[in-house]
């Protein structure tokens, strides 16, 4: 049986934890609201970069287009986004048993991987596994910036380029709702924009490029690559939100529920104590009077 | 012609931009170019400067920074990286 004053200290604890979960659920909200809008924001963009890209591929000859080109794997780079901190429910797990799957079936089929970890949580997870990162990005959650993107979409596709990597996956949380993000594996590189909807080929066909078909290509592609890669690290910025919420919540929902049995189980001990003391003095005063 | 341009600037941060217009200029990276309703499907690069469209007998621009520019069947589309309307 703990002592009244175990309880206490233990009560003071559990109210400390909750006023941290409590906050730190009010941060995630507000912070969530702002990376949602943020996203929102570079939707029409990316969605638009899409259907002129697609349309543009079908006129052109994928085969003339290094990006676009498929070729034999030999060594596969996968980009893994995760957050700088911790605290944020499965949202990282989820991501990185994903990406351990992913390497897996790779490596059976005898390819190498190459790996770029975006974030202090994927850097950590591939050095207590000492696993070789190629590239490590972290610190840059805080305000998502365009330009660091581009710096990283440049790294990857020079080296997609120059051949040291064929494939480009990308591993990341997205964001279906605010109760549920699920790791997602796409393929940037090779580009393979969807296919035109609803436009046969031969109106396509009668685009004039200016100044050439090559010029436009080779600046809308890696524009094409850098904005995908931009979309994933909002998409796993908002999942990170949404994911801390829901876990802090749970938590203060916790902190509540063991708060009330620490409470009833210091009122009993007190009521204990004083039930003895009483017997004690009851005790006294007839040993006195007898 | 009767017909109309409709006019969209789209960029990465949210800006967006839909307008109908009757021509506009725009500064095309091998020189400045004017495109008139019923022009050909066409793309090419931007470069940094005012897009200049003109509704009626009044003419307005936006300043972009390095875009794309793509019209087909009388509808602009200009992915920009940054834009501003200019007053």
């Amino acid at each position: 049986m703990p002592s009244l004053r175990d309880i206490r200290n233990r009560i003071t604890s559990v109210k400390n934890t909750g006023k941290i979960t409590r906050a730190m659920q009010m941060i995630s909200a507000a912070k969530l609201r702002k990376s949602q809008s943020n996203i929102l924001a570079a939707r029409p963009y990316s969605n638009k970069l899409v259907e002129m890209l697609s349309a543009v591929t079908a006129a052109v000859d994928t085969e003339s287009h290094t990006l676009l080109n498929l070729r034999e794997r030999e060594t596969v780079e996968l980009m893994v986004l995760t957050s700088d901190k911790g605290l944020c429910g499965a949202f990282n797990t989820n991501v990185l048993k994903e990406t351990a799957k992913v390497m897996r079936e790779l490596k059976n089929e005898g390819i190498q991987v190459s790996i770029v970890s975006v974030g202090k949580k994927a850097r950590d997870y591939f050095h207590r596994f000492s696993i070789p990162v190629r590239k490590t990005y972290i610190d840059f959650y805080k305000a998502v910036n365009y330009e660091d993107v581009r710096a990283i979409a440049e790294d990857i596709i020079e080296s997609y380029t120059d051949g040291s990597i064929d494939e480009l996956i990308v591993v990341y949380n997205e964001f279906k709702s605010v109760m549920l993000q699920t790791p997602k594996t796409v393929r940037l590189l090779p580009a393979q924009p969807p296919v035109a909807v609803g436009s046969d080929s031969g109106a396509l066909d009668k685009y004039i490029f200016e100044p050439s078909e090559a010029e436009i290509m080779n600046t809308l592609l890696p524009k094409y690559v850098e904005n995908q890669i931009y979309r994933a690290i909002l998409e796993s910025r908002v999942s990170e939100e949404a994911s801390r919420m829901i876990a802090m919540e749970n938590a203060n929902n916790n902190t509540k529920e063991l708060l009330n049995k620490l409470t009833l189980q210091y009122n009993k001990a007190r009521q204990a104590t004083i039930t003895t003391e009483l017997m004690d003095i009851v005790g006294g005063a007839e040993a006195l009077s007898q | 012609m009767a017909d109309k341009l409709t006019l969209e600037v789209i960029t990465p941060d949210g800006f967006t931009f839909t307008e109908t217009v009757d021509e506009l200029t725009a500064p095309g990276t091998v020189g400045e170019f004017g495109v008139l309703p019923g022009h050909a499907s066409f793309i090419t690069t931007l470069v940094s400067g005012q897009i200049i469209y003109k509704i009626g007998s009044v003419s307005k621009a936006i300043t972009v920074e390095s875009a794309y520019f793509q019209v087909s069947n009388d509808h602009v589309l200009i992915l920009a990286d940054s834009a501003e309307l200019t007053q």
